[in-house]
């Protein structure tokens, strides 16, 4: 059952919100910053199946730092939506995904740069496994006013297996003269040269292996910094 | 301690080692000194069990076991380790916890139990001081972002936190400044003792002012074509290779 839910995040106010899904889901959430407003969303989800969408508008001054965390059962599909309406608007989206598995992970944003000076940063970082797959698509909208922007995404895969997938369609549209933009995409697999000096100090093939996964994820994980959360979260993976 | 027998060695399928013999005690320091592309870091990378590198003749006795099949971390485990002449830099990994997982699963192998944070800590500040490294590179990701002087010390630390019984040492010198040369000469000196050996890679006499070899060997295309003591290195910083090349 789809649903929505409306949150505003007043004028002044710093909010941290944590969403832990603990079922499946289908829900659009409605996110309206007002000026100089600072959220911090979390939104973990473990071993479940999920289609959500989160639209976020944000006005001057105020700024989003959202942290996704996903292990999909089955699939999880992310579709954000952020409208930068004023100056001075920032927004981060770092997101980590670990699916193994059949599972899938659909990671799908929309950053609409709709005023002057207003910035995104977005990093997707995902770890496959087995038959997994993992698709980001991103679309970075510089409107025609939005001079000064500054936009940056990344995705960044790590293959454990050679049938496991990923897509990225990155895609830019800008209609501003004045802005800076950076996208790219990398998909490798466990570096070797990485892999051989851990195991030269006696890591075992195993030890090392996770600690460069670990390494890998890490740094999305740094991006919490509510210590509970951090360490329930490490616990986890 | 290692004995190298007739040992050849290919990389994509061009000989690198050829016929090697090297013969090494408990006790005692071996330099190794030769031309680029001679053959030395080649060797040292055989020795551990790079993957790159594989005999195609010849044995490598360990403590009087052959260790050409066994993986690079079982070889680390037997107390091989080596200096990288360019280290590994891994984004993402924390020395600190490299470190004590490294000192921890050699622990292990040897029936002894495992440090816990706390525990390891006290035993890195001492090993800080050996290395005369900053603890600040403990919260560092392993060598990245570290200056070429940096990432020697930092395997200067590694050496020192697990006590290795044979360590190569490939170009340990090069890029250090001299203070910092004097330091990790100082380092390797007090990490040295009559059980455990050492192999210097070098191209520089200036290290040996420090560190006092037994032996010093020449290696000319994959072959060790000259042995003496430290008057060879002398006599090689004078004449340079040639004569030794044209008429060894
Ligand atoms: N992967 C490789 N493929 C082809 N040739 C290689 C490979 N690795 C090493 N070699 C060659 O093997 C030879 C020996 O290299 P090595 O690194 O052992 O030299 P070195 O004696 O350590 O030199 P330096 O003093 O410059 O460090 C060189 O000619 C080098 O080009
Ligand atoms: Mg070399």
């Amino acid at each position: 059952m789809a649903h929505h839910k409306s949150i505003i995040i007043k004028k002044n106010i710093v909010k941290t919100l944590i969403l832990t899904e603990k079922k499946d889901t289908d829900i659009t959430y409605n996110i309206t910053m007002q000026k100089n407003s600072k959220l911090t969303l979390i939104n973990i989800k473990n071993n479940i199946k999920s289609t959500d969408h989160t639209n976020i508008i944000l006005a001057e001054n105020s700024s989003l730092n959202c942290i996704y965390i996903s292990l999909p059962k089955e699939t999880i599909e992310n579709h954000i939506q952020v409208d930068l309406n004023g100056k001075n608007a920032n927004c981060k989206l770092n997101s980590l995904s670990i699916v193994n598995k059949e599972n899938k992970i659909i990671n799908k944003t929309l950053i609409n740069h709709n005023f002057s000076e207003s910035t995104s940063d977005q990093l997707f970082k995902n770890i496959l496994n087995d038959h997994s797959y993992s698709e980001f698509s991103g679309l970075i909208h510089i409107k025609r006013h939005a001079q000064k922007t500054k936009a940056n995404q990344l995705n960044k895969n790590l293959l454990l297996s050679d049938t496991a997938k990923s897509i990225a369609k990155p895609q830019l549209k800008i209609q501003a003269d004045n802005v800076k933009c950076a996208h790219g995409s990398s998909t490798g697999q466990i570096n070797q040269d990485e892999l051989f000096y851990l195991q030269s100090r006696g890591l075992t093939i195993k030890q090392a292996k996770t600690m460069l996964i670990m390494g890998f994820a890490k740094e999305i994980i740094d991006f919490i910094t509510i210590k509970k959360v951090k360490k329930s979260l490490e616990k986890l993976l | 301690m290692l004995k190298i027998k007739n040992l050849s060695v290919k990389t994509n399928n061009i000989e690198i080692l050829n016929n090697l013999n090297l013969h090494i005690k408990a006790g005692e320091i071996h330099v190794i000194m030769g031309t680029n592309g001679s053959g030395k870091s080649t060797l040292a990378k055989t020795i551990v069990g790079h993957p790159q590198f594989k005999a195609s003749k010849g044995e490598i006795l360990f403590e009087g076991q052959n260790i050409l099949k066994l993986a690079p971390d079982k070889r680390a485990r037997l107390g091989i380790f080596l200096s990288f002449q360019y280290p590994t830099e891994i984004p993402g990994v924390n020395n600190a916890s490299f470190l004590r997982m490294a000192y921890n699963t050699h622990q292990k192998s040897q029936g002894h139990p495992a440090l816990d944070p706390l525990e390891f800590e006290d035993l890195l500040q001492n090993k800080l001081k050996i290395a005369n490294i900053s603890e600040k590179y403990l919260d560092r990701a392993v060598n990245a972002g570290f200056s070429g002087g940096e990432k020697k010390k930092n395997e200067i630390l590694q050496m020192a936190v697990l006590e290795p019984k044979l360590a190569i040492l490939d170009e340990i010198d090069s890029g250090l400044d001299i203070d910092a040369l004097k330091s990790v000469a100082n380092s390797v000196n007090s990490l040295k003792n009559k059980n455990n050996a050492i192999i210097l890679i070098t191209h520089y006499q200036r290290i040996l002012n420090y560190i006092k070899p037994d032996y010093v060997h020449v290696i000319h295309k994959g072959q060790i074509i000259k042995s003496g003591d430290k008057t060879l290195a002398h006599k090689l910083e004078k004449k340079g290779y040639e004569w030794l090349i044209t008429n060894p």
